[in-house]
């Protein structure tokens, strides 16, 4: 009868028999993670077990879960997510050697509760030879009258521009933050819409003329298999901002280890190799972002934008404001 | 749950026992979805109710009406060209014109806002034209366009089915008197086809209401959006369940007025079936009917392939077709076994439901899972498989299992959670057959003598047969383009075609993701195919 019972369970998909292995729950969807994966379960014979879904999908999954969860390892595409896990009681701290020698200290979590896996700047790309970009500094002149339907930018759901406004709202405080999104709003060259190539398309084609967007795009759009794409990536130039003041604003994709993690050294492994020089290559090459340890360089696209200073914000505070910037959207009307 | 006990205890027979277990294990998850109306409402659900839910409904409104308007319109007269006129590729369109219902609408979305786009077909082709226009579809009136073109095979099925074998006496009594075939359709079939249509249109309705990933694309802010910006952005999951149930009041309000107003009249018909003898267009109007055929079919489905083809030229060298291999194995593996338990479950329900009339009101229950988005239904499921997993521990133990979350981190969850979701779809076909046939079939047998069982497999069962075939293919077709429940529940290291697809969209690589969406749709397209040599 037992037998039998566990053959059922067998058929059902259910492994009954713990193995040197990692549960990762993770909100990072690229190739680049997989090829990673590959090679860390060739190096180690650790297998990596992967259920990838939206970081709040699965914090609650973790939350519903609780002590029983089968996750070691959760990795999301944004700081905010990772301080919303630890706000919730899901996440162990950490602390390695090697941890703390790859991940650079303003990309990691000052409790040790996450580390950083890579981090991308939110830059804007204009059309040289169409546009005069050189009166924007900061992100706070794009509220200037001037750029009045001129500027491009996706839906306030993003959550890259909602990290982006929790930031402001951290360094301006609240009434300028609402003030700068307001004028954003009546800034705009069209209502938001699409993804973040779309905008940079939206400048070449002359819907607008300055695009708010994630770096690692900017990348993508010169390696797009479709030859129109790479045409649009090579008209645009990008610029950082606020780099006489506080540095561009930047968001890192991380990792933290589960409470309950019940494969513990082997997660601590998997963070270890991810944040490794070798880790990181992979990351930088395949994906466009910046890595994390110092001791890699961003892919030869990236460098070719020039070095550029980051916000040392403590990253915490993109989850901490996450709720507020979201309000204020919906106030001043930012779709 | 007075007259629930009644019933129980006046006819508790196999089938109304099954029918209650499985109804409850449906509804469980539901309840929880409902529960979260009754909590007070927070700072987060005031915010919203505030800022930006006037907008929300209003966008969603809009867009259900012109949905619904427009797949009424194009599903009901493909439907009747293909059903009473003889003209060139008839049997072609007839069966063609499903085949959009393949296309997810997601896939759909990035298809039509590409080639618009700057970088796209269409707008290369009219700049070769040396016209310097471009269209901006990324608005409502964009997402009205693109939902109806890959919706409207929905009312198309059901009105075929309908002309072919209901209305099929009318329309020739309807002739013998005289009248034309316009004057028929105008006069005696429309009227009376209402019901079919309705049951067609509320399917469309409610695939509307739960899109997200178009809607957000295309940056139309819907109740959808809403119900996730309160969970995935807000972080108060609360409120996104005070929302979802809110939605699905308003459709079983709309769906509630519209069958009071119909009343209770019935038509059942007689099940013998030649085929409706068919008038040849001649002249323009054979013109006209098969240029409306075209463009429709060339929208709705040869555009968009095309352009998936175009894109797998671009990627299909850097594909990982192993990979491939196995996702699609997983997809075609859980996909049948998952369509054979909801057909299954729908025949049981269904049957109890129509010789148990005191039972009625459970069947609108079972069916509410189809108009709840699938990512708050996959929350209602995993709160209850966590739940049995916690009470289980016991027996995992004693069967040597050291895992405490066994059932919860199986197939098992993702089977069940498509059952509560896409229930309705093989219910409502099933329903509508067992209502054609009528039960004086069945009365007749059980006068001999026979039990409800007995009854059902030699007398029903054949009679219904060709609704469950086309049961198993709708379903077989939402669960291969599935995808919130899909990602929120699946076990570790299970991919399907969506979820694929999915991956590669989210990061804005649409070339990437021609080649799995080309794949769910050549796999839903042989469905159909199927389905339609059956139908014969």
């Amino acid at each position: 009868m037992k037998k039998i019972i566990l053959l059922c369970l067998f058929v059902l998909g259910i492994s009954a028999f713990a193995k040197e292995e990692v549960n990762i729950y993770t909100e990072r969807h690229y190739d680049a993670d997989k090829i990673l994966i590959k090679n860390f379960e060739k190096e180690t014979g650790i297998k990596i077990n992967v259920v990838k879904a939206k970081g709040d999908e699965l914090i609650k999954k973790l939350e519903l879960e609780g002590k029983d969860t089968p996750a070691d390892l959760f990795i999301t595409a944004d700081a905010g997510k990772l301080y919303r896990a630890k706000e919730k009681g899901l996440l162990q701290p950490v602390v390695t050697e090697k941890l703390s020698e790859n991940v650079k200290e303003t990309l990691k979590d000052k409790d040790d509760f996450w580390y950083g896996l890579t981090y991308r700047a939110r830059i804007i790309a204009y059309d040289p030879t169409k546009t005069d970009a050189s009166s924007i500094n900061k992100i706070e002149d794009l509220a200037d009258d001037k750029w009045k339907g001129k500027i491009l930018v996706r839906s306030s759901s993003n959550l890259y521009n909602q990290s982006l406004l929790a930031s402001i709202i951290k360094n301006d405080g609240e009434e300028e933050a609402t003030k700068w999104a307001k004028s954003i709003v009546e800034n705009m060259a069209r209502s938001p819409k699409g993804n973040d190539r779309d905008q940079a398309k939206g400048v070449v084609s002359g819907v607008g003329e300055i695009a708010i967007m994630n770096s690692y795009y900017m990348g993508r759009l010169l390696t797009s298999k479709d030859p129109y794409e790479v045409k649009v990536g090579k008209a645009l130039k990008i610029k950082f901002l606020n780099q006489e003041d506080r540095g561009n604003h930047i968001n890192a994709s991380g990792a933290g280890i589960t409470k309950y993690s019940k494969n513990k050294e082997n997660a601590i492994k998997f963070l270890e190799y991810m944040t490794s020089v070798e880790g990181q290559k992979v990351f930088a090459e395949l994906n466009y972002e910046y890595p994390v340890n110092e001791k890699v360089s961003p892919s030869e696209i990236v460098k070719k934008w020039g070095d550029f200073k980051a916000d040392n914000l403590d990253l915490n505070y993109l989850g901490v404001y996450n709720e507020k910037a979201v309000k204020i959207f919906d106030e001043v009307g930012w779709k | 749950m007075v007259k629930l006990l009644k019933s129980l205890r006046s006819n508790l027979d196999s089938w109304s026992t099954m029918t209650i277990v499985l109804t409850l294990a449906i509804i469980s998850p539901i309840f929880l979805i409902f529960k979260g109306i009754l909590l007070p409402s927070n700072e987060i659900f005031e915010h919203i109710k505030n800022t930006v839910l006037n907008e929300y409904l209003y966008n969603t409104v809009i867009i259900a009406m012109g949905v619904t308007i427009i797949t009424a319109i194009l599903g009901v007269s493909l439907a009747w060209f293909v059903s009473v006129y003889e003209f060139p590729c008839r049997r072609l369109f007839s069966i063609s014109l499903i085949l959009p219902l393949t296309i997810p609408s997601y896939i759909a979305g990035y298809i039509y806002s590409d080639m618009f786009s700057f970088t796209g077909s269409i707008s290369r082709i009219l700049s070769k034209l040396g016209i310097n226009l471009r269209i901006d579809i990324l608005n409502i009136y964009g997402v009205i366009i693109v939902f109806s073109l890959f919706f409207y095979p929905y009312v198309f099925i059901i009105m075929k089915g309908y002309f072919n074998k209901s209305s099929k006496n009318m329309i020739e009594a309807s002739r013998s008197l005289g009248k034309t075939l316009p004057e028929t359709f105008f006069k005696v079939i429309l009227p009376l086809s209402r019901v079919a249509i309705i049951s067609g249109v509320s399917l469309v309705l409610m695939e509307v209401l739960n899109a997200y990933g178009l809607v957000s694309y295309f940056g139309v802010n819907t109740f959808s959006i809403g119900i996730f910006r309160a969970w995935l952005s807000l972080g108060d999951l609360t409120s996104a369940l005070k929302l979802s149930a809110i939605l699905v009041i308003f459709i079983f309000g709309i769906l509630y007025i519209e069958s009071k107003s119909r009343g209770h009249k019935k038509y059942t018909i007689s099940t013998k079936s030649k085929p409706l003898k068919t008038i040849k267009l001649k002249g323009y109007k054979c013109i006209v009917v098969f240029t409306y055929c075209m463009i429709i079919l060339l929208f709705s489905f040869i555009i968009p392939i095309l352009q998936l083809l175009y894109w797998t030229k671009l990627s299909y060298l850097h594909f990982d077709y192993f990979e491939l291999l196995g996702v699609f194995k997983n997809s075609l593996g859980i996909t049948v076994v998952a369509c054979f338990i909801i057909v299954t479950v729908s025949i049981i329900i269904a049957n109890t439901m129509r010789l148990k009339k005191d039972m009625i009101f459970l069947a609108k229950i079972v069916n509410m899972g189809y108009s709840i988005p699938g990512a708050v239904i996959a929350v209602g499921v995993m709160t209850i498989f966590i739940f049995l997993d916690q009470n289980l521990k016991g027996v995992y133990t004693s069967l040597g299992i050291d895992k405490s979350l066994v059932l919860s981190s199986s197939y098992l969850i993702l089977i069940f959670a498509y059952l509560v979701r896409f229930l309705a779809v093989s219910y409502s076909n099933i329903d509508s057959n067992f209502k054609k046939i009528g039960t004086k079939f069945h009365q007749v047998s059980r006068t001999f003598g026979f039990g409800i069982t007995r009854t059902f497999f030699k007398v029903d069962l054949p009679m219904i047969k060709p609704a469950i075939f086309s049961s198993f293919i709708l379903v077989f077709i939402e669960i291969t383009k599935e995808l919130p429940l899909t990602l929120i529940l699946r076990p570790f290291n299970f991919n399907t075609l969506a979820t694929l697809v999915q991956q590669y969209a989210n990061d804005e690589m649409i070339q990437e993701s021609s080649i799995p969406s080309l794949i769910i749709i050549g796999m839903c397209s042989i469905a159909v195919l199927i389905f339609s040599r059956k139908e014969k």
